[in-house]
């Protein structure tokens, strides 16, 4: 049917109207995909952490209470951005000298501390002192550095004593990260933890108050002076759109859940594994997997009194347990976890994942796992399990080990205690356990930060010709001269890890970002609360 | 009555001193330290053990134990690792919603429980006794971090009436404050209700057997004038014991409940030196108290004396 003449024009502004209403609402649509709305300036967003950090200095502490409040504070000469990889953050850039032994990094102009100071070459170089004194991946450094230079206000300089690959990923670590102090406080706090007054960084928001036990409050520091662009992760532009942070500390995770349903806080630290797909169906909360992952794993203690002294031993746990079972019975919502790999590093983590040697990962063979025991001599003796409750789902994959080996008949007892009991009962009484839980980081920025081969974590593994091995390897790792160099090393350690089994590796998990549908995270990383914003 | 004022005070300066050496070796002998909650669950043994070393854990232990009673003697109770401050500072200023919750619940959970009580024993056949007796077991019998989630989940997130967790000093709102403490409240008076109407029950029956209540009964006083003048004073003594009891506990702080509700009081204090193995700050609170729980046995034991002349003229 044709249209009279004059209805014509009127069409066209109907037509011009909807286009301009689809163009608008498209555009909306880009801006709300991590919450909604147009970033709003001011308000408090209040976020519950699941305890006391203790300190907020993230050069001493490892854990992420403190890093979730600490990292709106400290910043590093240089970040990791959302892809890993790390970038110039209070360094402009650096320069790297032909023999690969110095380290030429000019500084940014006007950055000013929370205590009103300039960032100097200074600051940097006593900040670097006392991070290669506190810092397991500083302790490693420090053996490779020959001295640390001021040639002038603006430019530090590291000279080594041989090349190191991963001096840059070392730098942006965020695990008892290298944080730039003024100089005065970071000699004055030297291996002590920061007291709250010395708690002076350059940060988007500094330190207002912290009333131990009970809320950590951050307000937004106005001279902060961003970078234009924008990396994600924890490196670039940072804007800090609230007037207030606020940390409160709610150790049970369902009444976490609760104040954030009743919008007593605008975003949890985590909640319990059985409530996420029930939050992720309530249209008042945003749940989404972070970027950050974690890998699961079973410590087996290849100390000689231990029923996984052998080989034999280790490799039968790891061809027992079924992983993808164990994943869905305790790891939470598929999408946090599928594909599941054994690979040390995240497949997020481009630089070093890698699927070299992880061809046994699956496990899930009875039969084969029944016949390698029975060749360690494995199974008269009850197999010692600790684990913790603390964090429900260590208990949870305690629990899984024992019914695999009970499927097998092998006899195991499992003993519970609060985690820094165990944690201590690990190192010192390496006699009095077998097989122990825990979760590492999967998004190390260099090899040496991955505990199975930084001599980090307890079960006595790190000898013999898997230790010698690794020592080497790592070494080669640092001499690279190429991402994919030193992804090849990343593999033959992967591979020297999967042959000798100094843990068994459950896989992969997401971190999971649980906050209010009123607030907008606009980052891949969940935690990363700088530049939150709350909208109505 | 001087001289068992003066007796109970001398006998607490030995169970302090008691409970002190006890809590002091019992602590230490416990896996975990400072250092591992301070650093967190990746930091390395050699790191634990340097942190240690600066915060001045790893000294013999008899040293650190006679330099803590030494201090302790003079009144000082350390340094409080995870305070940050001094001990006795810490616990005086979480003191006060310890002490509001405990008195709160302890007031009006007499006054509630007590007509409960009466009612149960004036007519113990009726519907509403017998409800009162199952409903009583059942409030002894619950778990009441379970009740606290229940509760949490009717009142705070399905209706809205009450906030979750939180707390707000009276002197800066009384109105908010009173939302705020609503629930924990009901949860602690919910056992301590459901204790007394079983207690006073039992005392009460007992003393409606004896011949003044029939003479009373004679003379024509009503049944509330026999149950609330004769029988309740008489029948009260053993209550006392048990609202002093539970009295003295609350102070000692609600672990469980002040941490469910986020409320500034001992128990969340205990729950985070626990947590941080703040050796100062637990003995600190143990030390404070055992002597508030002696102070309140002593109240009672005066209270029983104004109660019963008996017990004063022994």
């Amino acid at each position: 049917m044709i249209r009279p003449l004059r209805q014509r024009p009127r069409a066209l502004a109907r037509a011009i109207t909807a286009i301009i209403a689809a163009v608008a609402l498209v555009g909306c649509t880009g801006t709300s995909t991590s919450g909604g709305g147009t970033p709003v300036k001011g308000g408090t967003v209040t976020a519950a952490l699941s305890g006391d950090p203790q300190t907020l200095d993230t050069g001493l502490a490892t854990g992420q209470l403190s890093q979730i409040p600490g990292q709106n504070i400290f910043e590093q000469l240089f970040a990791r951005d959302k892809k890993f990889n790390p970038q110039p953050m209070l360094a402009k850039s650096f320069e790297l000298s032909k023999d690969r032994r110095t380290y030429t990094i000019p500084l940014r102009e006007g950055i000013t501390f929370h205590n009103g100071a300039k960032l100097t070459s200074a600051d940097v170089k006593a900040s670097i002192e006392r991070w290669l004194e506190i810092s397991a991946t500083g302790q490693q450094v420090s053996k490779d550095v020959d001295a640390l230079e001021t040639p002038d206000d603006l430019t530090f300089v590291i000279k080594l004593k041989r090349p190191r690959y991963s001096l840059i990923a070392d730098l942006a670590w965020t695990v008892q990260a290298a944080i730039i102090l003024p100089a005065d406080i970071a000699k004055a706090a030297g291996k002590s933890p920061l007291k709250n007054e010395q708690v002076i960084g350059t940060g988007p928001y500094k330190l207002d108050s912290y009333k131990a036990g009970q809320r950590i409050q951050l307000v937004r520091f106005d001279e902060y002076k961003s970078l234009d662009q924008d990396f994600g992760g924890f490196a670039g532009k940072k804007t800090a759109h609230a007037d207030k942070l606020v940390f409160v500390f709610v150790a049970d995770a369902s009444q976490r859940l609760n104040g954030l349903k009743t919008g007593q806080w605008d975003w949890v630290q985590e909640i319990n594994g059985d409530d996420i797909d029930a939050a992720k169906k309530d249209s008042s909360l945003t749940v989404r997997a972070s970027a950050v992952k974690y890998s699961n794993v079973l410590l087996l203690n290849s100390d000689d009194s231990s029923a996984f002294a052998s080989v034999d031993a280790r490799q039968a746990m790891n061809t027992l347990l079924d992983k993808e079972e164990i994943a869905k019975a305790t790891f939470g919502p598929s999408w946090l976890w599928k594909p599941l790999n054994g690979a040390l590093a995240a497949t997020s983590n481009a630089a070093l994942y890698t699927k070299a040697g992880i061809e046994s990962f699956p496990g899930g063979d009875p039969d084969a796992a029944k016949a390698l025991f029975k060749k360690a001599g494995v199974g008269s003796k009850p197999i010692r399990i600790l684990t913790s409750k603390t964090y429900p789902y260590m208990y949870q994959w305690a629990v899984a080990a024992q019914a695999a080996l009970k499927d097998i008949g092998i006899p195991s007892k499992v003993s519970v205690f609060d985690f820094p009991t165990m944690y201590e009962r690990l190192g010192t009484s390496p006699g009095s356990w077998d097989l122990s839980v825990t979760y590492l980081s999967g998004m190390a920025g260099s090899p040496g930060q991955i505990p199975w081969f930084g001599k980090e974590q307890p079960g006595s593994y790190y000898r013999g010709d898997y230790g010698s091995t690794v020592d080497t390897l790592l070494a080669k790792y640092q001499d690279s001269t190429s991402a994919e160099e030193a992804n090849g090393v990343m593999g033959e350690l992967q591979t020297k890890f999967y042959e000798t089994m100094p843990g068994v590796p459950l896989g992969g998990v997401s971190a999971v970002g649980v906050y209010s549908a009123k607030l907008t995270v606009p980052n891949d990383f969940t935690y990363v609360l700088w530049s939150a914003y709350k909208t109505n | 009555m001087t001289s068992l004022i003066i007796r109970r005070i001398r006998d607490m300066v030995v169970v302090l001193v008691f409970v002190t050496t006890a809590m002091f070796f019992i602590l230490h002998s416990i896996p975990g330290s400072p250092a591992i909650a301070i650093l967190g669950q990746e930091a390395s043994a050699e790191q634990i053990a340097a942190l240690n070393h600066e915060l001045g854990f790893d000294k013999p232990l008899l040293a650190q134990y006679l330099s803590f009673m030494g201090h302790a003697f003079r009144g000082d109770l350390g340094y409080s690792v995870s305070q940050s401050g001094g001990v006795m500072h810490a616990v005086l200023s979480y003191l006060g919603p310890t002490l509001l919750i405990a008195t709160s619940a302890t007031v009006l959970g007499v006054l509630v429980a007590v007509p409960l009580a009466v009612r149960t024993v004036s007519r113990p056949r009726s519907l509403l006794s017998r409800f009162l007796m199952g409903a009583s077991s059942f409030g002894l019998a619950i778990p009441s971090f379970w009740l606290a989630l229940i509760l949490v989940l009717l009142l705070a997130v399905r209706t809205r009436v009450f906030p979750v967790t939180g707390y707000v000093s009276p002197l800066e709102s009384p109105a908010r404050a009173a939302s705020f403490l609503a629930l924990p409240i009901i949860v602690i008076m919910a056992h301590q209700v459901a204790l007394l109407v079983i207690t006073l029950r039992e005392s009460l029956a007992a003393e409606m057997l004896n011949p003044y209540v029939r003479t009373a009964r004679a003379k024509g006083a009503s049944e509330r004038r026999v149950m609330y003048r004769h029988v309740l004073p008489n029948g009260l003594l053993p209550a006392v014991t048990v609202i002093g009891g539970n009295f003295g506990s609350l102070l000692g702080g609600v672990v469980i409940i002040e941490t469910v509700f986020l409320i500034p009081g001992i128990g969340y204090l205990l729950y985070g030196g626990v947590q941080a193995r703040d050796y100062n700050l637990i003995l600190g609170i143990t030390i404070i108290t055992a002597a508030l729980i002696v102070l309140v046995n002593l109240a009672v034991d005066l209270v029983y004396a104004v109660l019963d002349p008996r017990v004063r003229l022994q």
